[in-house]
């Protein structure tokens, strides 16, 4: 299973609540503060641990089908400034992020076996509907070229959980999909 | 205190509208509306809109009632049970 999640740091930093204390109280445990605060660059190390927790997230409501909306209860472990470990309840995920100087990019996974298939991408512009249709083209491209099939043949539905489904003729194909986007940024990833 | 269904609702419309990504489906909100669904917003400024809130209304907002801070239902619960604290 799969989950990802880009931070645009531009837009991030746009965001008028990120450098008070009451959000880092509302996303970050004591711990997770700690390791932001003493890191280089506490911009880019929080927006690092919030793509783990996001990317995690997403992988757990595929797999229990529950949504929940308490940053806190998603911890972050770091063991490099890229890999690192995501804990939600009794679950535990594996996250690899890239780190750019615009953009944050993590992919989070279940073992390090899966053939994961990932790209992060520019966008034209930052309307909802150019970020969601890039995303979902590139995504279906990727996805079609593999599989030897047109494009056309494929469509991606959200679930009632929010979760991406990948239909061909109509019918649900049984693989792991997730997409992001964020400000001028989006991503995909998927299981071979 | 109570507030009255309208006057919060007007005022939490006015907290979220920066944050909203589908400009239509904010024209068409209703109790049912949910802020990631149907309003598009990402989940960065889902923790903006709890802060908000606790700013406009000056309530604490505890980490275990952002759970129900997803939908316009959900979060004028919450704001009239904090309230009802005061």
């Amino acid at each position: 299973m799969i989950g990802n999640d880009i931070v645009d740091l531009k837009f991030a930093s746009s965001s008028p609540n990120w450098r008070r204390d009451r959000f880092l109280d509302k996303v970050f445990s004591a711990r997770e503060q700690k390791i932001i605060s003493e890191s280089l660059n506490p911009f880019q190390t929080l927006w690092l641990l919030w793509s783990m927790k996001e990317s995690a997230y997403k992988i757990y409501v595929r797999q229990h089908s529950k949504k929940f909306f308490t940053p806190t209860k998603v911890k972050c472990n770091l063991f490099s400034s890229n890999d690192g470990i995501v804990e939600i309840f009794h679950e535990t995920y594996k996250t690899n992020t890239t780190i750019d100087k615009d953009y944050i990019y993590t992919i989070a996974f279940k073992d390090f076996s899966e053939n994961i298939i990932s790209d992060c991408f520019k966008l034209e512009n930052t309307t909802y509907s150019n970020q969601h249709y890039t995303s979902y083209q590139n995504l279906l491209y990727a996805i079609a070229e593999l599989e030897n099939v047109t494009p056309t043949s494929l469509v991606i539905k959200k679930d009632e959980f929010g979760r991406p489904i990948l239909y061909r003729n109509n019918h649900a194909q049984n693989i792991s999909l997730s997409i992001t986007h964020h400000g001028y940024y989006g991503g995909y990833a998927f299981l071979k | 205190m109570n507030m009255k269904r309208e006057e919060l609702i007007t005022k939490l419309k006015k907290i979220i509208m920066p944050y909203v990504q589908d400009e239509e489906a904010f024209k068409k909100l209703s109790s049912e509306t949910d802020f990631i669904r149907d309003l598009k917003i990402n989940s960065a400024n889902l923790v903006d809109i709890v802060l908000d809130v606790e700013d406009e209304f000056n309530i604490k907002i505890e980490n275990d009632d952002m759970e129900k801070m997803i939908s316009v239902e959900g979060a004028m619960g919450i704001i009239n049970t904090r309230l009802e604290e005061e």
